[in-house]
């Protein structure tokens, strides 16, 4: 079996380790949101590598609503932090 | 035989760019050039990986499907980055000392000391 999707899901990991650690340092709640969109990009990125691992495409699905619902939490939130929210 | 290949490739420059992106989300020196990271590098990533996917398993479905993911991730990732760094902004997260030029401080700076645009009658 090809071993390259296991290797990527490692290095992913780490990636997503690192934006762990900006979530839980970073100065402003901005820097943690821009940290969380870039952790959702990852786990989709780790979806993809299974998807190829397990040699199927039954998980494109999901990575398609993970995206949309990873866009939908980004701009509510950062509308939220701008106090533009209209009530 | 050229296709395990290719898809190696796809995958390598995938995966690379997505950590290059963890990483400066975490090393860079501030906010607005950590907004830079995911929003360039983890779209290009995630870009090369649904490429290598659809090379992997080319049937109709996960093309149109990867394709379609594509869309949305280059629709999305700016407008989500560009509403970020608007928010900072206007939230007063403080650029960094070696700006030179700040091209959206007049406009700000006129929204804010706009009068309010129309005045309710129903507050009268």
């Amino acid at each position: 079996m090809n071993p390259a999707p296991l290797l990527g899901l490692a290095v992913v990991g780490v990636g997503m380790v690192l934006c762990g650690v900006r979530i839980v340092r970073g100065p402003t709640a901005f820097d943690r949101l821009a940290a969380f969109d870039c952790l959702v990009l990852d786990a989709i990125g780790g979806v993809l590598l299974m998807s190829m691992r397990l040699e199927t495409a039954e998980y494109l699905d999901a990575v398609l609503i993970v995206t949309l619902l990873g866009f939908l939490g980004t701009v509510s939130l950062a509308t939220y932090l701008e106090g533009t929210l209209v009530d | 035989m050229w296709t395990e290949l290719l898809v190696d490739l796809a995958l390598g420059i995938g995966v690379f760019f997505m950590f290059i992106a963890s990483l400066g989300v975490l090393r860079l020196p501030n906010f607005y050039a950590r907004l830079h990271a995911p929003t360039k590098a983890a779209t290009l990533g995630l870009l090369s990986l649904l490429t290598a996917l659809a090379i992997d398993v080319p049937e109709t479905t996960t093309i149109t499907k990867a394709v379609l993911a594509m869309l949305f991730i280059g629709a999305t990732a700016p407008l989500g980055a560009h509403l970020l760094g608007r928010a900072a902004y206007r939230s007063f997260v403080r650029l960094p000392a070696a700006t030179l030029i700040d091209e959206y401080e007049p406009v700000a700076v006129k929204r804010e000391r706009a009068p309010p645009a129309a005045i309710d009658p129903r507050d009268e």
